[in-house]
């Protein structure tokens, strides 16, 4: 039988699954401010914000909310080639496989998209944007102006913003979403709704305001790296607790312990 | 796997690097109260020394000066001082100190041997530097009488002199003015000295034949004053 530190570790494992999905107040408003978006006649929209503040799973979380009510697919991993993205396009518009030796004719496909409009409203919806070249991204934009299509994209807001910066790409986005960092309180409903999720009370309850600002302080509020930090926290505690029981006060996390933790993921030095 | 040990090492390395500026602000602030400690009680003690030390009156070698002192605490101001013997002021007693400033100056007080409670102080007052020996109680004078037996400096019999007559032990005060006088019959403050404590001891008769004796040798205005005063009584 796993011990509950275990089970906490695990609960940190980070992953885009929607079981895993808290509902914090920001990310309720940018749900909700991304299925308004779907509903408009928009073409593209952009969904960007750091690495670890959670697109994917606000992606996956809309893609499984809405897959009864729309056509929407969600395209977790970029296309390596263009080929094979328009080989996975090919097979959305058409509901047919394309042989894998031939290649799809850009302009025929838009023609082809132009042809349903008003008819469907297919939402591709592509994580990790920025993995697209630029030649790529214009032409799923002139998909876009098909109307047909709509096209929610995700990427990270990088130091220059590349995709962002350039005109003719910012031209078309008509609407932009940004995920920002959680704030401490935020961060303290996540990891406290995360725990109370698998039953965990009682280690909930041990992780005090004093943890949680130095969780907060050494993560910034970002999701993917509390995640990491807390899994490193319980897997240190899941030590103490077999080998050393002494070194754990059950009632309280250590502060100790934290700092360990972020040792361990260089978010401070020895 | 974790190593956690090995994490608890660096942890324990971070911790007390994390540490040392608290550490050394603690050192810091200490170091600054303890000199701000030190001045102050530095201040208190110089400001006391110069409340006792009445640079407004200097002696000057054939004058009397007539300062009351404590028998208990005498300071002796070493030779950078214009005024070499000062006295705290708290009895009635009066005391005459002519002559003190070339006897003094010429020939210190081993201070070793004088002082008996470690208490020396060297304070600045403007910028004279002045040496405080705080002499606290008999054996001292008996150190400085030893000494005298042995190297019969006539600055220690005058000193002793002075002492007695200042500790009211007039029949000590005579005994030392004598030998001053016995070294140097010129020393007016011995005769002063001498004069004064016969009165004390009630030889008021002897007193006069002293000073008159004197005044004839020296025609001193000083102990014509003295004699003045004896007789009007």
């Amino acid at each position: 039988m796993k011990n509950r530190f275990e089970i906490a570790k695990d609960i940190f494992i980070d992953s885009v699954d929607i079981d895993d999905y808290i509902e914090l107040g920001r990310s309720q408003a940018a749900y909700r401010k991304l299925e308004a978006s779907i509903d408009k006649p928009l073409k593209m929209v952009l969904l960007f914000g750091k690495p670890g503040t959670g697109k994917s799973i606000l992606l996956n979380r809309i893609a499984t909310q809405l897959k009864h009510k729309k056509e929407i697919y969600y395209f977790d991993t970029p296309a390596t080639t263009q080929k094979e993205f328009f080989h996975k396009v090919f097979k959305i518009l058409t509901k047919k496989e394309l042989p894998s030796n031939a290649e799809v004719n850009f302009a025929s496909l838009v023609e082809f998209c132009k042809g349903f409009r008003g008819k469907r409203e297919i939402v591709i919806l592509l994580d990790e944007a920025q993995m697209y070249d630029a030649d790529l991204m214009e032409k799923i934009r002139l998909l876009s102006d098909s109307r047909a299509v709509k096209f929610i994209v995700s990427l990270h807001k990088t130091e220059d913003e590349d995709l962002i910066a350039k005109e003719h790409f910012q031209s078309r986005i008509w609407e932009v979403i940004e995920l920002k960092n959680a704030t401490l309180d935020e961060l303290s409903t996540y990891i406290h709704k995360k725990l109370l999720k698998q039953n965990l009370f009682e280690l909930s309850n041990s992780i005090k305001d004093k943890n949680l600002k130095l969780i907060h302080k050494y993560t910034d509020g970002n999701f993917r790296e509390c995640n990491k930090l807390m899994y490193t926290i319980f897997e240190i505690c899941e030590y103490y607790d077999i080998n050393a029981p002494h070194k754990l006060d059950y009632n309280k996390l250590p502060l100790k312990i934290v700092e360990m933790a972020a040792l361990k993921l260089g978010y401070i030095n020895a | 796997m974790l190593d956690v040990e090995e994490l608890e090492q660096q942890w324990k390395k971070y911790n007390k690097r994390r540490k040392r500026p608290v550490y050394l602000v603690i050192v810091i602030v200490g170091i600054i109260l303890l000199v701000i400690f030190t001045l102050n009680n530095k201040s208190k003690y110089l400001s006391n020394l110069i409340s006792k030390i009445d640079t407004h009156k200097p002696v000057h070698s054939n004058n009397i000066t007539e300062n009351k002192l404590n028998n208990k605490e005498i300071y002796i101001l070493n030779k950078y001082m214009d005024k070499p013997i000062l006295t705290n002021t708290s009895n009635d007693t009066t005391v005459d100190n002519s002559n003190v400033k070339n006897s003094y100056s010429d020939a210190p007080l081993d201070e070793n041997e004088i002082y008996t409670d470690n208490d020396i102080v060297k304070p600045s007052v403007g910028k004279k530097i002045v040496n405080i020996i705080k002499v606290s109680n008999n054996s001292a004078y008996k150190d400085v009488e030893r000494r005298f037996r042995r190297t019969h400096n006539i600055n220690d019999a005058i000193f002793l002199a002075n002492m007695y007559y200042n500790k009211r032990n007039y029949k000590k005060a005579i005994y030392w003015s004598m030998q001053t006088n016995k070294l140097d019959k010129n020393i007016e403050e011995s005769w002063l000295i001498f004069a004064k404590s016969k009165i004390k001891i009630g030889k008021k008769n002897e007193a006069i034949r002293v000073l008159r004796a004197y005044i004839k040798r020296s025609n001193s205005y000083e102990a014509k004053k003295l004699l003045k005063k004896i007789i009007n009584r």
